[in-house]
C-alpha cells in the first residue's frame, strides 16, 4: 500500500502518509490516497476519457498541493474523478513541474460510493522529503 | 502538552500560560470542564498554542467546549486581532468551507400531526433536496450573475422568488455580509462551485426534522420568543455552507498568504496558519473574497431552506405561511467578522475568527433582529443525528469570549475510528427502530457521523452554560434526518 492513514493528527479530517521511489511514484500514490479517502471501493477506472494536464510551482512540496488541488478542482468544477495513470516530474532551478496524464470519470452516485467529500489539501503539516531513497509525503486533508 | 498541564481558572475554563511556548503573544483558554478537557486531543492544545502565536492577536487564544483537533485553528477555535496594530487574517482562522453554518426553521406543527408522515417527508426532502458529493443544484451561478449573488447573499436569493423578506432579518449580517469584492474571487473559484448553490453537500452537512418537546425547554420565555410556543412543535435545521466556492477561495488565498507573509515579518509554526495583515492589499482582498463566500453560504442555505417549504407545502397542501414556516434564524461557524467589542475599557473594532464557533450576541447588541433584542441572539448547537441539538441564547457573561460559544457536540472520535467501529446500514436500521428515519447519499459517511463519534451534547452545551458563554433554550430532538 503506497499509503497510510495517520491516526493521532486530526480527528476532524483526515491525515495521511504516502510513499513513492520517484517524485512520480509519489504523486501517483498521492491521487491513490485521496481517492481512496472519498471512495469506499475505489477499484479502477470504470469509463473516462483522457484527460492530460500540466503544472508548475516553486517546490515539489508545491507542485503536489497543485496536483492535488487540481484533482479536486476538477470534481467539483466537472464533476470528474480524474485518476491519473502517468505522472512526470521534472526538477529545475526555478521549481518544478510536472505533465499528467489520466482518466476522467464522470462521477455517478450509482456506480460510486463515496464516504466523504475531500473539500481541501491543508498546509498542516504537510511535508514532502526523501528519506533513505524513498519519497514521503505528508498531507491533512479537509473532509 | 496535556490537560493536567494546564492551569485551572474555573470550573470551566484552563489556561495555557504565555511563557507555555516560545513565540505566543497571549496566554490560550480551553472552556471545558473536566471530562470535556480529558477527552480532547493534545492536538487542540498545540494548535491553540498556536493561535495564540498570531500578530494582533488580543487577551486570549480561545477554544470552545466543542473543540476538537483540525488544522490551523482548532475547531471550536476562536481569535480576536486588532486590525489597527497590526492584526492579520488567516484562512487557517476561518476553514475551507467559509460560513458553513445553521439555520433553524420552526413550523406551526406538532409531532401528533407530522408523526405518521416523517418517512415519506424525509423521503421526499432526500428528493428535493441535491446531497453528497456530485450532486448539482438548480441554479447555475455564472458571470455577473454569480458577481450579484456574491455581492447580495439571501438577499438575491429573495428577490428571486426564493423566500419572504422577512427571512432576511433573521439571518446574521441579515444573510448579507458587507464589504464583498467578486473581483478578488479567482475565475477557479467561480468554475469550481458554479452547480453547487443550493446543495446539502456531504460529511456532517444535514437537515433534519426535529422535536422540541416540554421537557426540553429551558427557558420557557425565551423560547416563546424565538417562536418555540406550544408542546411537541416540530422544527427543521439545515447545516451547510458556501460548497466549493468557499473552498477554493480559502485554497487560493493559503496560497497568497505563504508566498508573502515573510515580506510582513510572519514566521508561524504551522503554515496552515498563513495569513496577513488585514490592511494589506492581500489582507483586504481575502477578506473581499471570503466575504462573497459568507454571501454564497447565506444564499445556499436559503435556497435549501425554500426547497423545505415547498416540501412541506406539497406534502400537507396547505401555504408555508398557514403551516407557520418561519425561519427562526441563520448563525455562521466559519468567518472572521469585523465586530465592536470593549478592550482596556473602550470599544475598539476587532477582527473574530471563529472557526467551528458561533457567534453569541447579548441581549441588547446590535446585530441583533429587533424581536430577540430583550433576550439575545439564538445560538444553534447542531449535534449528531442520533442524540439531538439545541437553541441557545447569547448572554452577556460571554464578553470574555468575544460574545463566541460552541457549533456543535465536537467530535470525540476520528472518521477512521468511527468507521470501524460503526455500520451506516446497521446505524440506519437502529435509528429507524428508534423513530429517527434516516436517508443518506453515503452509507460509509453515516458511520463517520454515527452519535458515539460525537462529545455528549448535553455536556458541551452545560459546560458553555457553565462558561458564560451562552444558555440553552430548548432542546431538538431527531426525528428524520437528510445525510449528505
Amino acid at each position: 500500500m503506497p499509503f497510510e492513514t495517520i491516526e493521532d493528527v486530526t480527528s476532524a479530517d483526515v491525515a495521511v502518509r504516502v510513499t513513492g521511489r520517484s517524485t512520480g511514484e509519489l504523486f501517483m500514490s498521492a491521487g491513490e490516497a485521496l481517492r481512496a479517502i472519498m471512495l469506499r471501493d475505489p477499484g479502477r477506472p470504470a469509463a473516462g476519457t483522457e484527460l492530460s494536464f500540466e503544472l508548475r510551482a516553486v517546490s515539489t512540496e508545491m507542485l503536489l498541493f497543485a496536483f492535488l488541488e487540481e484533482l479536486l478542482f476538477h470534481k467539483d468544477a466537472d464533476s470528474l474523478l480524474v485518476i491519473p495513470s502517468m505522472v512526470d516530474v521534472e526538477h529545475g532551478p526555478d521549481g518544478a513541474s510536472l505533465r499528467c496524464v489520466a482518466i476522467a470519470e464522470p462521477i455517478d452516485p450509482g456506480i460510486h460510493d463515496f464516504i466523504v467529500d475531500v473539500k481541501a489539501v491543508t498546509m498542516h503539516r504537510f511535508s514532502v522529503a526523501r528519506v533513505n531513497g524513498v519519497w514521503t509525503a505528508t498531507i491533512v486533508f479537509d473532509v | 502538552m496535556k490537560p493536567g498541564q494546564l492551569q485551572r481558572i474555573s470550573d470551566y475554563c484552563y489556561e495555557i500560560p504565555r511563557d507555555a511556548r516560545r513565540g505566543m503573544r497571549v496566554p490560550a483558554r480551553i472552556y471545558a470542564n473536566e471530562e470535556i478537557l480529558r477527552s480532547m486531543d493534545d492536538a487542540v492544545f498545540e494548535q491553540a498554542t498556536n493561535v495564540a502565536m498570531l500578530p494582533g492577536i488580543l487577551k486570549y487564544a480561545l477554544c470552545m467546549p466543542d473543540g476538537h483537533s483540525g488544522y490551523g485553528f482548532p475547531i471550536g477555535g476562536v481569535a480576536a486581532v486588532d486590525p489597527e496594530n497590526g492584526g492579520v487574517i488567516s484562512p487557517g482562522g476561518i476553514g475551507f468551507d467559509i460560513n458553513c453554518g445553521i439555520r433553524l426553521l420552526a413550523t406551526s406543527l406538532t409531532l401528533g400531526e407530522v408523526k405518521a408522515h416523517i418517512q415519506p417527508l424525509v423521503d421526499r426532502l432526500f428528493a428535493r433536496v441535491p446531497a453528497g458529493v456530485g450532486a448539482a443544484g438548480e441554479i447555475t451561478l455564472k458571470g455577473s450573475k454569480l458577481d450579484e449573488a456574491m455581492t447580495k447573499g439571501a438577499l438575491w436569493a429573495v428577490q428571486n422568488g426564493f423566500g419572504v423578506q422577512e427571512d432576511l432579518e433573521y439571518c446574521e449580517e441579515n444573510g448579507c455580509m458587507e464589504g464583498a469584492d467578486p473581483e478578488a474571487v479567482s475565475h477557479k473559484a467561480r468554475e469550481r462551485g458554479k452547480s453547487q448553490t443550493g446543495t446539502l453537500g456531504s460529511g456532517n452537512h444535514f437537515l433534519e426534522i426535529q422535536v422540541a418537546k416540554k421537557a426540553g425547554i429551558s427557558d420557557e420565555k425565551t423560547a416563546r420568543a424565538f417562536g418555540i410556543d406550544r408542546d411537541d412543535q416540530i422544527l427543521v435545521m439545515i447545516h451547510s455552507g458556501s460548497r466549493a466556492t468557499g473552498h477554493q477561495i480559502a485554497t487560493d488565498y493559503l496560497q497568497r498568504f505563504l508566498s508573502v507573509q515573510q515580506r510582513y515579518g510572519i514566521n508561524l509554526p504551522d503554515r496552515e496558519l498563513a495569513c496577513a495583515p488585514l490592511y494589506s492589499e492581500e489582507g483586504r482582498a481575502y477578506f473581499g473574497a471570503m466575504n462573497c463566500a459568507i454571501n454564497i453560504a447565506f444564499l445556499n442555505r436559503q435556497l435549501i431552506m425554500h426547497r423545505v417549504r415547498e416540501v412541506f407545502a406539497d406534502y400537507f397542501k396547505k401555504s408555508p405561511r398557514e403551516l407557520g414556516l418561519r425561519l427562526v434564524y441563520d448563525v455562521c461557524h466559519n468567518t472572521a467578522k469585523l465586530e465592536s467589542h470593549e478592550i482596556d475599557g473602550g470599544p475598539r473594532k476587532l477582527l473574530v475568527h471563529r472557526k467551528g464557533a458561533t457567534r453569541a450576541f447579548a441581549p441588547g447588541m446590535r446585530g441583533i433582529p429587533e424581536r430577540y433584542m430583550p433576550y439575545g441572539q439564538p445560538v444553534i448547537v447542531g449535534g449528531s443525528m442520533e442524540t439531538g441539538s439545541y437553541l441557545c441564547v447569547g448572554t452577556a457573561r460571554a464578553s470574555e469570549s468575544f460574545f463566541s460559544t460552541v457549533h456543535g457536540s465536537g467530535r470525540l472520535m476520528s472518521r477512521t475510528q468511527a468507521r470501524k467501529q460503526f455500520n451506516g446500514r446497521d446505524l440506519q436500521r437502529s435509528l429507524g427502530e428508534k423513530g429517527i428515519h434516516i436517508r443518506t447519499a453515503s452509507f460509509s459517511g453515516l458511520a463517520e457521523e454515527a452519535g458515539g463519534a460525537y462529545k455528549d451534547i448535553d455536556e458541551v452545551v452545560g459546560a458553555a452554560f457553565g462558561a458564560g458563554l451562552c444558555a440553552p433554550v430548548a432542546r431538538l430532538v431527531p426525528l428524520g434526518n437528510v445525510k449528505g
